[in-house]
């Protein structure tokens, strides 16, 4: 295994959005040292990527009256949702320090996500058509869209474990019109509608060890609260200006 | 056939002498050679040594993948040399593009709006992306010239 990387989990959860898009930023500014992940929920909460500005479908609007945000970042992708229920990854990795192109950064998540979703019992696999993100048959359950600046990344992935999934009708998830959005647990119900929800603290560990397999890296528990990690967000999200 | 000397020789040579006819020793002609940073990207400047054209290696269009979106700056706009200036999209992932030397945009490619892929097949030609506007040739003459540029993208 190679080197060690601390990952947290972010509690409270789920957690609002803007303090950890600033706590984002932060952690890619004190790079090229110092990689690690974030792990968390988010409040329900829509977001588009660089190609959508200036909110051509008035989401904001109706995302206020759903009781959701609506935020227009720098990540690749389109429109998509997070929300309580969805295991989101935000991954602050060095790609020049692993030797990895942008390209198969995106390929690697992809494939930590499939590996991690097989010990459901769940067949995934990536997009037809050249459609970036994790399928299981023609249904979307889990989204990327990642940011890279000078080989450093943010954003990430988000894996649908058991979220309210209607919030998707609000919007068209990645700008793709024919085809519809899961999760685990739709997934799982399928053969057995009895069968209890996958939740994301059932998909964490293993989406943790197919982290660390696929990138050779060892993620270790940074939630200590004597932890460098735990600490440097904690001031920061504190700190974010208003 | 005169002697081309110096460092104007090989872009000099590289030019196609058809087009040219007899080669003309003629300045308003001749590019300077294309320089790099370690951003991958890469500069001509034009021969009065005003405006600079800028793009994308082949080694960043190969690392990114086939690319669906390019965000270009807006015409006037004022850059610094290591300023983000844009970004390219691929696979879902956006990654920065940096201004590689301090000045104004006076141009960007529009066709990269509807035919954002020409950063892959053509990335030297068609696949340019902005020409910045400078006032001094000093940050063009510190860039990595080719073999330094090839040291670093392997």
């Amino acid at each position: 295994m190679g080197r060690s990387i601390p990952f947290v989990f972010l509690k409270p959860s789920p957690s609002p959005y803007a303090p950890v898009l600033y706590a984002q930023r932060m952690l890619v500014e004190r790079m090229p040292r110092r990689e690690c992940v974030l792990f968390l929920e988010h409040i329900p909460t829509y977001t588009a990527g660089r190609r959508v500005r200036g909110d051509p479908d008035g989401l904001a609007e109706r995302a206020k009256a759903l009781g959701a945000e609506y935020y227009e970042i720098q990540r690749g992708g389109q429109v998509t949702f997070h929300g309580p229920g969805q295991l989101v990854g935000y991954p602050i990795i060095n790609l020049k320090e692993q030797g990895i192109s942008v390209r198969d950064y995106v390929r690697k998540l992809q494939h930590l996500l499939i590996a991690a979703i097989q010990n459901f019992d769940i067949k995934s696999h990536t997009g037809a058509c050249n459609e970036t993100g994790v399928w299981v048959e023609d249904r979307k359950v889990a989204a990327i869209g990642v940011h890279v600046s000078r080989y450093i990344t943010s954003h990430g992935f988000a894996l649908n474990c058991n979220p309210d999934l209607s919030w998707y009708n609000h919007i068209i998830p990645c700008g793709i019109t024919d085809k519809s959005v899961t999760s685990l647990t739709v997934e799982r119900q399928r053969s057995d509608p009895r069968a209890p929800p996958i939740t994301t603290h059932d998909s964490l560990p293993h989406v943790i060890e197919a982290f660390s397999d696929t990138f050779n890296v060892n993620l270790v528990n940074g939630n200590d609260e004597h932890d460098e990690l735990s600490s440097f967000l904690e001031q920061t999200m504190a700190s974010q200006p208003k | 056939m005169p002697v081309i000397v110096g460092r104007f020789a090989a872009a000099f040579r590289a030019l196609p002498t058809r087009s040219f006819g007899i080669r003309q020793f003629s300045i308003a002609r001749i590019l300077l050679e294309r320089k790099y940073t370690s951003d991958h990207e890469w500069v001509t400047l034009s021969a009065d040594g005003k405006i600079a054209t800028i793009g994308i290696t082949d080694f960043a269009q190969n690392a990114l993948g086939d690319v669906v979106f390019a965000e270009i700056p807006s015409v006037g706009k004022q850059v610094k040399q290591s300023d983000p200036i844009g970004a390219v999209e691929s696979v879902k992932a956006a990654s920065d593009i940096y201004a590689p030397l301090s000045g104004t945009i006076v141009e960007s490619n529009e066709s990269l709006k509807g035919e954002p892929q020409l950063l892959n097949s053509s990335p030297y030609e068609k696949g340019w992306y902005a020409k910045i506007e400078i006032s001094t040739k000093t940050e063009y003459d510190a860039l990595l010239d080719e073999t330094a540029y090839n040291a670093i993208a392997n």
